[in-house]
C-alpha cells in the first residue's frame, strides 16, 4: 500500500514538475533543447516510474508506532527550534538545551543529559571558535 | 618511469607537515567513525567537508583529509562487525559471517588482526590499481564529447540501479529526484530560472553540501529514534589482538584474491564496497572452501570480505578522478566537496592539478601504513569506543553536521533547507528509495543536461548524433547492458542480516 501512495504522490509531482517547466520561455534561442527539455524529459522517467510502481507494488513499509512518530516530530521542531534561537541566545546556551534534549529523547537520564549537553557544548564552542577560528553566535542576550 | 617520477612528486605534497597531519586525523577519526555502529564512511565523510572548508583547506590537502577518513572509516567498519555483529554500513556485513562466531569462540582478537592485515593488502593492492590503472583510463577519457560523456552518465545510474539496492525502479526513481533537485536555479545557458518560486536563495542551485547532510545525518538520527536499541552499545574486552602467523600466511592468497576482485567492483560505477566484499567472499567460499567452515569462524572468510571492501573504496576512487562519476555513495560526497571547491574531476584533472592527484596517491600509501598500526596495536582504544551510549554519540554527531553547514554560509535558510533533507532522506529511507542515488542525481545532473544540451547542438538538433562516434556506441551498449544483466544473472543476496535491526542506511552503501 505505501507503494502505491508513493506512486500516486511522485506521479502528481512528475505531473506538476512537467507542467511547471513549460513557463521555462526564452526570446532568443541558445539551443535545440532550451532551458525546458531536459526537466520534461525527467517528469517524464519520473512518471514512467512512478506508474510501475503503482502497478507493481512491493511490500509495503513498517512505519514507526506513535510514540516513537511523536518523538521525531519533536525532534525536528527541536532542531527548528534550535536554529531559531542561534542568534538571540548564543551558541553555548542553545547547544545545550538542543543536546541535552536530544539525550533526553534518546533515552539518557536528565543529570547525564544535562551534563553532555553542557560539555559537547563547550568542546565545540572551543573546537569551532577557538581553535578553528569560526565565529559563533555569542548571542543578543550576552551582548554579542 | 613516469608514474614513478609523478609519485614522487606526490610524496611531496603528502610529506608536507599539514598533511602528514591531517592524513594522521583523517585516519584516526575514519576508524571512530567506522567502528561506531550506525555510521558509514559517507555519513563521517559528508559530516566532515563542512569542517574541512572551515579550516580554508586547500583542495589536495581537504581531499588528503577526507579520503583517509574514508579509508579510515573502512577499516573501522569491521570492528563492530566482528565484536557485536552488527555491521557499520553495508559492505562490512558479510564480515559477520566469521568475524562474529571467531569473536564468540574467543578468537576475536585474532579476526582483528587478520581482518586489519587483510584490510591494508586489500586497500594497498587498490592503490597501486589506481595508481596504473586512474592515468590510463584520464588519457581514453580525454576523447570524450558531450555525446559519450551523457551517455557515461546514463551508464553510470543503470549500473547503479542494477547492482545496488534491491528495487531497481526503486533506485532509478532516487536518481530522478535528484536529477530533478539538480535542475534548481538559473539554467547555465539562459540565465532562466527555474523551480526557484522567486527564492534569491536558490538561483545558485541547491548546495550540495546542505543536501547532502541532511540525507544522511539528520535522517539518521531520526532513524536511531526508531532503533534506539538498548544493551547495543556494551562493554567489550578484547583478548590480545594478534594472530598465528600461519593463519595470516593461510589467508594471504585469499587476500590477494579478495583485492582484485574488490577493485573491480569499485571501479564500476555505483557497484561500490557492498558488491566487493560480497563477491569476494562468495569466490573464497567457493574456492577454498573444502570443509565447509565458512560462516563457523574460518579466518580466511574475514579476511576476503575486507580485503575485498577496502579494495573496493580505491577502486571507487578511479572513476570519481578520470571521469568525474563517483563509484560509491562516499566518493560521491568525496565529488561533492572537489566541486564545491571548484575543481572539477576528470581527465583534465591530472594534467591540470597532478598535486591534487598524486598527492592523493602518495598519501593513500602512507596512510594505509598509519591505518595499520591503528589497526594492530592501537584497536584497543576502537573497542572501548563500542561502549560509547547512543544518546552521547548521536546528538554530537548531528551538532558536528548541523554546525559544519551552518559554518559555511551562517544562514538559517540553509538549516531549514538541511532539516527539510533530513526529513526527506528518513522518508526515502522508509520508503526503501536509496539515498546514493539521489546525491549522484543532485551531482551530475546539471552537467548531465549541459552535455545533452551541448551535444545536440553540435548535431544540429538531431538526436542520432548521440550515437555517433563508436565510443558512444560502446557506452550506450554498457549501460544497456548494466541495466539488463544483472537482472538476468546476478543476483544480489538478499541482505545477509535481514534479521539484524538495520543499522546501516541504505544511503550509506560505502
Amino acid at each position: 500500500m505505501t507503494d502505491r501512495i508513493t506512486g500516486i504522490t511522485l506521479l502528481v509531482l512528475a505531473a506538476a514538475f512537467g507542467l511547471h517547466a513549460r513557463s521555462f520561455n526564452t526570446n532568443f534561442l541558445t539551443d535545440p533543447l532550451g532551458p525546458k527539455a531536459w526537466p520534461m524529459m525527467l517528469a517524464g522517467f519520473l512518471a514512467v516510474l512512478s506508474i510501475y510502481l503503482i502497478v507493481r507494488p512491493q511490500h509495503g513499509t513498517e512505519w514507526p508506532n506513535r510514540v516513537v512518530l511523536l518523538r521525531q516530530l519533536v525532534l525536528v521542531a527541536a532542531l527548528v527550534g534550535y536554529a531559531l534561537l542561534l542568534d538571540p541566545i548564543g551558541f553555548v546556551a542553545a547547544t545545550v538545551l538542543i543536546v541535552g534534549f536530544m539525550a533526553v529523547l534518546m533515552g539518557a537520564k536528565w543529570w547525564q543529559a544535562g551534563l553532555t549537553g553542557v560539555l559537547s557544548s563547550v568542546a565545540l564552542y572551543l573546537l569551532f571558535n577557538t581553535v578553528l577560528g569560526l565565529p559563533l553566535p555569542t548571542g543578543a542576550l550576552f551582548g554579542g | 618511469m613516469e608514474t614513478l617520477h609523478l609519485l614522487g612528486q606526490g610524496f611531496g605534497v603528502a610529506f608536507q607537515p599539514l598533511n602528514v597531519g591531517l592524513a594522521l586525523l583523517g585516519a584516526f577519526a575514519g576508524t571512530i567513525v567506522g567502528a561506531l555502529p550506525g555510521l558509514g564512511p559517507a555519513n563521517g565523510v559528508a559530516i566532515l567537508i563542512p569542517v574541512s572548508f572551515t579550516l580554508g583547506l586547500r583542495p589536495e590537502s581537504a581531499l588528503i583529509l577526507l579520503a583517509s577518513v574514508y579509508y579510515g572509516a573502512m577499516y573501522g567498519g569491521r570492528i563492530s562487525s566482528i565484536l557485536l555483529n552488527i555491521p557499520g554500513d553495508e559492505p562490512a556485513v558479510m564480515t559477520t559471517l566469521d568475524g562474529y562466531p571467531m569473536a564468540k569462540q574467543g578468537r576475536g582478537g585474532s579476526a582483528l588482526a587478520i581482518s586489519a592485515v587483510a584490510s591494508f593488502v586489500g586497500a594497498t593492492l587498490a592503490t597501486v590499481g589506481l595508481m596504473l590503472f586512474a592515468p590510463v583510463l584520464a588519457k581514453l577519457a580525454i576523447r570524450f564529447g558531450p555525446a559519450e560523456y551523457f551517455a557515461l552518465y546514463v551508464m553510470a545510474f543503470s549500473t547503479l540501479s542494477s547492482l545496488t539496492g534491491k528495487n531497481p525502479v526503486k533506485t532509478l526513481i532516487g536518481a530522478a529526484l535528484g536529477l530533478m533537485l539538480a535542475t534548481v536555479g538559473l539554467d547555465s545557458a539562459t540565465n532562466i530560472p527555474r523551480y526557484t518560486f522567486g527564492q534569491m536563495k536558490f538561483f545558485e542551485g541547491i548546495d550540495f553540501i546542505v543536501a547532502i547532510v541532511g540525507l544522511f545525518a539528520i535522517s539518521e538520527a531520526l532513524v536511531f529514534l526508531e532503533t534506539l536499541h538498548a544493551g547495543q552499545f556494551v562493554r567489550y574486552q578484547v583478548g590480545r589482538v594478534s594472530a598465528r602467523v600461519r593463519d595470516i600466511a593461510r589467508s594471504l592468497m585469499t587476500m590477494v584474491r579478495g583485492s582484485i576482485v574488490g577493485f573491480i567492483s569499485g571501479v564500476l560505477p555505483g557497484a561500490g564496497a557492498s558488491l566487493g566484499s560480497f563477491v569476494a567472499y562468495t569466490l573464497e567460499k567457493r574456492l577454498v572452501d573444502r570443509h565447509n567452515t565458512f560462516g563457523t569462524g574460518d579466518p580466511r572468510g574475514v579476511a576476503a570480505p575486507e580485503a575485498g571492501n577496502n579494495a573496493a573504496a580505491g577502486g571507487a576512487l578511479v572513476p570519481m578522478l578520470t571521469l568525474g562519476v563517483p563509484g560509491s555513495g562516499t566518493t560521491a560526497v568525496l565529488l561533492a566537496m572537489l566541486m564545491s571547491l571548484n575543481i572539477t574531476p576528470g581527465p583534465l584533472l591530472f594534467t591540470q592539478h597532478p598535486e591534487v592527484v598524486w598527492g592523493l596517491i602518495a598519501s593513500l600509501y602512507f596512510g594505509n601504513v598509519v591505518l595499520l598500526v591503528l589497526n594492530l596495536p592501537l584497536v584497543g582504544i576502537f573497542v572501548r569506543l563500542l561502549s560509547v551510549p547512543g544518546w552521547i554519540l548521536m546528538p554530537v554527531v548531528t551538532m558536528v553536521g548541523f554546525l559544519g553547514v551552518y559554518s559555511i554560509s551562517h544562514s538559517v535558510f540553509d538549516i531549514f533547507l538541511m532539516i527539510g533533507f533530513g526529513v526527506g532522506g528518513y522518508l526515502l529511507r522508509k520508503l526503501d528509495i536509496p539515498l546514493v542515488p539521489v546525491i549522484l542525481g543532485l551531482l551530475l545532473g546539471d552537467d548531465m543536461e549541459v552535455n545533452l544540451r551541448r551535444a545536440l547542438n553540435l548535431g544540429n538538433g538531431d538526436w542520432l548524433t548521440l550515437w555517433h562516434s563508436p565510443l558512444s556506441i560502446i557506452l550506450w551498449v554498457l549501460a544497456g547492458l548494466g541495466l539488463v544483466l544483472p537482472l538476468l544473472f546476478l543476483r544480489r543476496p538478499q541482505r545477509v542480516a535481514d534479521d539484524e535491526p538495520d543499522d546501516g542506511p541504505e544511503g550509506t552503501t560505502e
